[in-house]
């Protein structure tokens, strides 16, 4: 296999604001890294909300979590939950009944150095806001990918992110713009990528488009990034793809893409 | 060595504003603004003259002497005496020269600039005027005892003057803040009015903030 690095790319998944599609991302990205041959780890690091298990379909595997490892409770191996649906793709949950005190910098920052060297990649899926939680989530990662929704609190939230991790000298931090509504904009409700863009500063790794299959696929636990073949599965493979290193000009979703062939047409045709 | 080139001429008013350097060594200021005056012949002879020291540091010896020297030789019409720097113009305002009024002295306190923008959260508090070479984003605030400078978009809080000057100014290249402050006034500005997006100076005009568009 061709295209490996021998360091692991460490890189924390965040956003400030809550819901704007973090562990969306983490649980697509990560799948599609794992689909193109990359040994991945997935870790979830919002304590206490754990979500991303679900999303990725792994809930029902759960024996140990991030709180046993650091605890010294169990191994790192025992803790991983292996993707059963694609090669080299393993979860690390969070633990639901403790808190984000639960964990030290200190402690998250030994545990990404001992997964250092074994897995190509390490995702790291932040929790909201700015305290404890995500200092613990970003203190390990090298890189940050950092999403927002074309709403001004998302971005606002965002650009505060951006600054802690710049202060925190982070020495790659990208953009994903999610939920994009290429209609609403077009009407002036929302924001243009190029505003986003503009204002965040920050080099823009993909768009993805508002898609219903990503509220199907959250509740079937199917990423959609391995195999799908809508808009937003489209969008977050190039992601992957540009988080590789290749040239992948950025598409900007159109206000037909989601819509199905009949509304295609009668958006042709102003119906 | 000839400085009189560093000694200009401008039309101010119904006067002539004297431009004289800090280039220009203190032992050879004279020579200097002499050389020049002469060279000017009688164009500065009898006009009202405005002599502009810009931020020179002056003593009450140097402006006996510039007086003995420079002003005396010649039948000079002195309207105003100007000067940046702030010990020069209380030395002036001693001797009883006419300064002009509410002029804004040099006070000696560095300029702060910030060579990037300032994201939502960033705060930069300064004894002195700020100038940003970037944008102020939305969430982002500058508290400045002097002047505020943005090259770029002001999205965020200016509070100039924090500590009670109203003598200062915010100056922004892209006006888009919702609030602004100068001293112990405040503005809120209503989204997309006429100053959104422009180039924009605001400052205080009997006791009320107002904004003005910067032109070429």
């Amino acid at each position: 296999m061709e295209g490996y690095s021998l360091d692991t790319r460490i890189i924390v998944v965040t956003s400030g604001k809550g819901g704007v599609g973090k562990t969306t991302v983490t649980a697509n990205i990560s799948a599609a890294l794992a689909k193109e041959g990359y040994s991945v780890v997935a870790i979830d690091a919002d304590i206490g909300l754990r979500n991303l298990d679900v999303v990725m379909g792994l809930e029902n595997r759960i024996v140990y979590n991030l709180v046993d490892v650091v605890e010294k409770s169990c191994r790192l191996e025992q803790a991983l939950v292996r993707d059963k649906r694609v090669n080299n793709l393993y979860l690390l949950p969070a633990a639901q009944t403790r808190t984000k005190d639960a964990v030290s910098p200190e402690q998250m920052l030994e545990l990404c150095e001992s997964l250092r060297g074994s897995y190509d990649f390490v995702i790291i899926d932040s929790p909201a806001g700015i305290e404890g939680g995500f200092r613990n989530a970003a203190v390990a990662a090298d890189e940050a990918l950092v999403v927002a929704t074309p709403e001004v609190s998302s971005v606002r939230d965002a650009d505060r992110i951006i600054g802690l991790l710049e202060s925190d000298g982070k020495r790659s931090i990208n953009l994903i713009v999610n939920r994009y509504r290429p209609q609403m904009v077009k009407k002036g409700n929302m924001l243009d990528v190029s505003d986003v863009s503009e204002i965040l500063a920050v080099k823009l790794l993909g768009v993805v488009p508002e898609d219903e299959e990503v509220v199907v696929s959250t509740n079937k636990g199917e990423p959609l990034s391995l195999g799908h073949n809508s808009p937003a599965a489209r969008a977050f493979r190039n992601i992957c793809h540009r988080l590789l290193g290749k040239d992948i000009p950025l598409q900007y979703p159109n206000e037909n893409e989601g819509k199905g062939f009949w509304e295609g047409i009668k958006s042709l045709f102003r119906l | 060595m000839d400085y009189s080139r560093k000694v200009q001429f401008k039309g101010e008013g119904e006067g002539i504003r004297l431009l004289i350097s800090e280039d220009i060594p203190m032992d050879c200021l004279h020579d200097a603004v002499n050389t020049a005056l002469d060279k000017a012949e009688k164009l500065a002879i009898g006009v009202p003259l405005i002599l502009d020291f810009k931020m020179r540091p002056l003593t009450q010896k140097d402006v006996v002497s510039f007086l003995s020297n420079v002003v005396m030789k010649r039948p000079l019409k002195i309207k105003e005496w100007r000067v940046l720097d702030r010990g020069g113009k209380e030395v002036l305002d001693r001797m009883g020269f006419k300064t002009q009024e509410g002029q804004r002295t040099y006070q000696g306190k560095g300029t702060l600039f910030v060579q990037r923008s300032l994201r939502s959260g960033n705060t930069i508090e300064h004894d002195g005027d700020v100038i940003v070479l970037g944008n102020v984003n939305e969430g982002a605030e500058i508290y400045a005892t002097g002047s505020v400078c943005v090259w770029g978009k002001l999205c965020g809080l200016a509070h100039a003057g924090c500590e009670g000057d109203d003598d200062v100014f915010i100056i922004a290249g892209s006006f888009e803040a919702n609030q602004v402050r100068i001293s112990d006034k405040i503005s809120y500005v209503q989204p997309d009015t006429f100053w959104t997006g422009k180039p924009v100076k605001v400052y205080v005009d009997q006791g009320k903030i107002v904004v003005s568009e910067l032109s070429g």
